[in-house]
């Protein structure tokens, strides 16, 4: 097989496994029983719970102690990301800081820009969004048009950003300008820039609502918008490398596979414990090929640990999961008991309402398996 | 590989080892021709004594029955190899029942022809008794694979806490014989009140009941498919950067290059189970626990578990993969000529056999509802050892 596609076997170290039931523990007491659980990340925005993640060294584990980092594991990491979606913690504010933004800073950005924000991330107080797509510019990202002129000490920004998740809540929006025009190669000339979300001038941020009625993603306009040359990340005209690269911290991770998850812990609770042989057959499907995409999964974390760039495989995890992901609600619903109750029925309809989004966020399907095509050698 | 360095790492030398041999062997003599013959009918006699010579079949059978000892969970990582080159022969089931008889020091030799274990499946109707002197057997077994070529038949029967293994001659039986989707012998077994000597009986010590051999059984169809997959996504990615049409290779088409994605995640994934079923029945039959009961008996939980969501994962990749990869091939790869066939059969012979996906989905689903859904994500996660 193609090098880059071979997933070798892994096992969490125990220092991971002995994090596992702290996170549980905490969760247990944390969270409100109550709540319509969902495991999909971009669920429940709770600054408070990311506070206390923050308070317990579960955001920034892998970065270095100097900036407050735990210098920790990806092992360590991957088994604190998937506690919290199995349990459907609402793990939205600080997701995206911890999962990217904190990791392309530290790889990119200046040692003013790490020693700025990052403690902040760690502590659960600070929130980044991501701020790529546009009107015009979805899959074919190097297309952005939302330019960034210079100006004396800084750089004045024009365009708008669409379907960037929390603008309306987090502090900063890492954002993909293009500051040179383009020319024969549409890879150069683009930037990211820091831009903050709170308190820029020319900056009009306005949710959109979702098809099952979330106010999540917007629409943000720059209008001569100034951002201060320190909040260059990386240097200008890098930013094509920058992004790639944050695109990889974004795919592999359990976020990919356990999107629907809580649906089929209901799915258990409504049948109990003596099945219809149907049933019995989905629930050990859908829970097999789980625990398989766990394994490539916890391979990958594998990688990252050992200093590899695993763009390709991650984006072979996110298509399996995704597929699963999509393909769990649709199986659950032929086999569901009829009287399954209030709490399943909701759970259902919730993980159908948000399944769409499955396989677009994060870069959609179709990108995806190009990028496996390429892995294999086809382009 | 454990992410933490160990020395078992030594030990795997040997491992690879075989595994090169058995490579390089399997690839030199598994031509479309042979298999081709086999499937016709021809006992690959000269394939199988060449293994003979190597010792593979008997890899995990103790020296004194002229084995190398290797743990068996270790040897069969072999399988996938015969997969991968559609090994016409029962390197398989001879690995294991040399393995599982060798455990007994009454057994003094072993033949030099193919072991078939036979296991009774909940369809059949078969009954066994323990006699005076022995066991008696009774009823018919359904298409149990390679009985055909059997030397001698290993016939397991559960005796109270364990599992016996009946060594029959197979012309003590009257076979049925077949051929299965892949060409593959099988045989329909009727036994008419055979009584088996209780110096043919050997009680097997790794194994606790029939449960256990099963999922062995079906994991050695696990990793064979996980073979099979891997060379289904070879031959493919190399006849789509071949085969040209409207002036370029088809490989430069995304509808191609899309399938073939798919095809590259249903590989890893079954992979990845096969392996991962394998990684748990090493617990089962590391010698440091074997000693302890209650732990082995969490160990041969896991292993089961895990071996029947291989089979499940291997399975299920098995009908996506094979579909596209004859979509993939076009009018060529429907040819008799051309060998992506003598995989995809075998595929689809490999996941009918030992418990279908249904089988080993619904055995996982019954367990997980009996746990309760708030024990769910525990049994996911719960780690090996
Ligand atoms: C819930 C949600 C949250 C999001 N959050 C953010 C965010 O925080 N920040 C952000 O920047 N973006 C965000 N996005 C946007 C997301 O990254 C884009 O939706 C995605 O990149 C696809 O772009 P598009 O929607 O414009 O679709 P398009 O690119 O227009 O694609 C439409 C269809 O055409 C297909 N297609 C496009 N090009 C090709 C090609 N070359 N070959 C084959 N098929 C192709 C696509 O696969 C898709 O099926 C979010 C999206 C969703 C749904």
């Amino acid at each position: 097989m193609a090098q880059a596609l071979v997933f070798d076997a892994v096992r969490l170290p125990p220092e991971a496994e002995a994090l596992r039931s702290e996170v549980r523990a905490f969760v247990a007491e944390t969270l409100d029983p109550d709540l319509l659980r969902n495991s999909d990340f971009g669920s429940g925005h709770d600054p408070e719970f990311s506070r206390a993640l923050g308070a317990r060294g579960w955001i920034g584990m892998t970065w270095p102690a100097k900036y407050g980092g735990g210098d920790r594991s990806f092992f360590e990491r991957y088994v604190v990301t998937e506690e919290l979606l199995a349990a459907g913690a609402p793990v939205e504010a600080h997701w995206i800081a911890d999962r990217q933004s904190g990791p392309v800073m530290l790889r990119y950005g200046t040692e003013a820009q790490r020693e700025f924000f990052l403690p902040r991330i760690i502590k659960g107080e600070c929130f980044f969004s991501i701020g790529m797509s546009e009107p015009d510019s979805g899959s074919d990202l190097a297309s952005v048009r939302t330019s960034a002129a210079k100006v004396d000490g800084g750089w004045v920004v024009n365009g708008t950003k669409l379907w960037t998740s929390g603008a309306h809540r987090n502090h900063y929006m890492i954002t993909l300008v293009r500051t040179e025009p383009q020319g024969d190669n549409r890879h150069a000339g683009l930037s990211q820039l820091i831009v903050d979300l709170k308190n820029s001038q020319g900056l009009t941020i306005r949710p959109i609502a979702n098809m099952a009625g979330d106010r999540d993603f917007n629409e943000v306009v720059f209008e001569d918008c100034f951002v201060p040359d320190e909040h260059v990340l990386g240097s200008p005209g890098n930013g094509w490398e920058q992004v790639t690269s944050e695109l990889g911290y974004e795919r592999s991770g359990p976020e990919r596979f356990l999107s629907s998850f809580r649906l089929l812990v209901e799915l258990i609770r409504a049948v109990g414990p003596d099945p219809e042989p149907a049933q019995a057959a989905a629930i050990g499907k859908l829970a097999g090929q789980l625990t398989t995409l766990r394994k490539i999964s916890i391979s990958v974390a594998g990688m990252l640990q050992s200093n590899r760039n695993p763009i390709v495989e991650a984006a072979l995890v996110k298509e399996l999961g995704n597929n699963f992901e999509k393909e769990l609600p649709e199986l659950v619903r032929l086999v569901a008991p009829a009287a399954a109750g209030r709490l399943f029925q909701r759970t259902l309809e919730d993980t159908l309402l948000h399944a769409p989004s499955f396989s677009l966020r994060g870069g959609t399907r179709e990108i995806l398996r190009g990028m496996i095509a390429r892995g294999l050698g086809l382009r | 590989m454990s992410s933490t360095p160990s020395d078992e790492q030594d030990s795997g030398a040997a491992g690879r080892m075989i595994q090169d041999t058995a490579d390089r062997l399997l690839r030199d003599q598994c031509s479309k021709e042979l298999v081709d013959a086999a499937e016709a009918g021809t006992w690959p006699a000269a394939l199988w004594h060449t293994l003979v010579e190597t010792g593979l079949p008997w890899a995990s059978a103790p020296e004194r029955l002229g084995g190398s000892a290797l743990d068996l969970p270790e040897a069969l990582g072999l399988l996938r190899l015969v997969g991968a080159h559609a090994a016409p022969v029962p390197l398989a089931e001879t690995l294991i029942a040399s393995a599982l008889l060798g455990e007994d020091d009454a057994v003094s030799e072993l033949p030099e022809g193919p072991l078939v274990p036979v296991l009774a499946g909940a369809t059949d109707d078969f009954t066994a008794r323990p006699e005076a002197d022995g066991w008696r057997l009774e009823g018919v077994i359904a298409d149990v694979p390679f009985a055909p070529v059997a030397d001698v038949l290993v016939v397991a029967v559960e005796a109270g806490e364990g599992l016996m293994l009946l060594r029959v001659d197979p012309a003590s039986v009257r076979l049925e014989p077949g051929r299965n989707i892949a060409g593959e012998p099988i045989a329909t077994l009727v036994f008419a009140g055979l009584s088996v000597k209780a110096s043919d009986c050997s009680r097997c010590a790794s194994l606790g009941g029939a449960e256990e051999l099963l999922a062995l059984l079906a994991l050695s169809r696990a990793l064979m498919s996980a073979g099979a997959m891997q060379s289904l996504l070879d031959m493919s990615v190399g006849y789509a950067l071949d085969r040209k049409q409207f002036g370029r290779p088809i490989a430069q088409f995304q509808a191609v290059q899309q399938q073939l994605a798919v095809l590259a995640g249903e590989a890893a994934a079954a992979i990845r189970a096969a392996d991962a079923g394998l990684e748990a029945f090493a617990e089962v039959f590391r010698t440091d626990v074997a000693g302890d009961p209650e732990s082995r008996a969490l160990r041969m939980a896991m292993a089961i578990q895990e071996a029947g969501v291989a089979k499940a994962r291997t399975g299920e990749a098995a009908g996506r993969g094979a579909e596209i990869a004859h979509q993939v091939h076009g009018a060529m790869g429907f040819t008799y000529e051309h060998r992506l066939h003598q995989r995809t059969r075998r595929l689809w012979a490999w996941r009918d056999q030992y418990g279908t996906e249904t089988y080993w989905q619904a055995r996982f689903g019954r367990q997980l509802c009996a746990a309760g859904a708030d024990a769910l994500w525990d049994i996911l996660t719960r780690p090996l050892a």
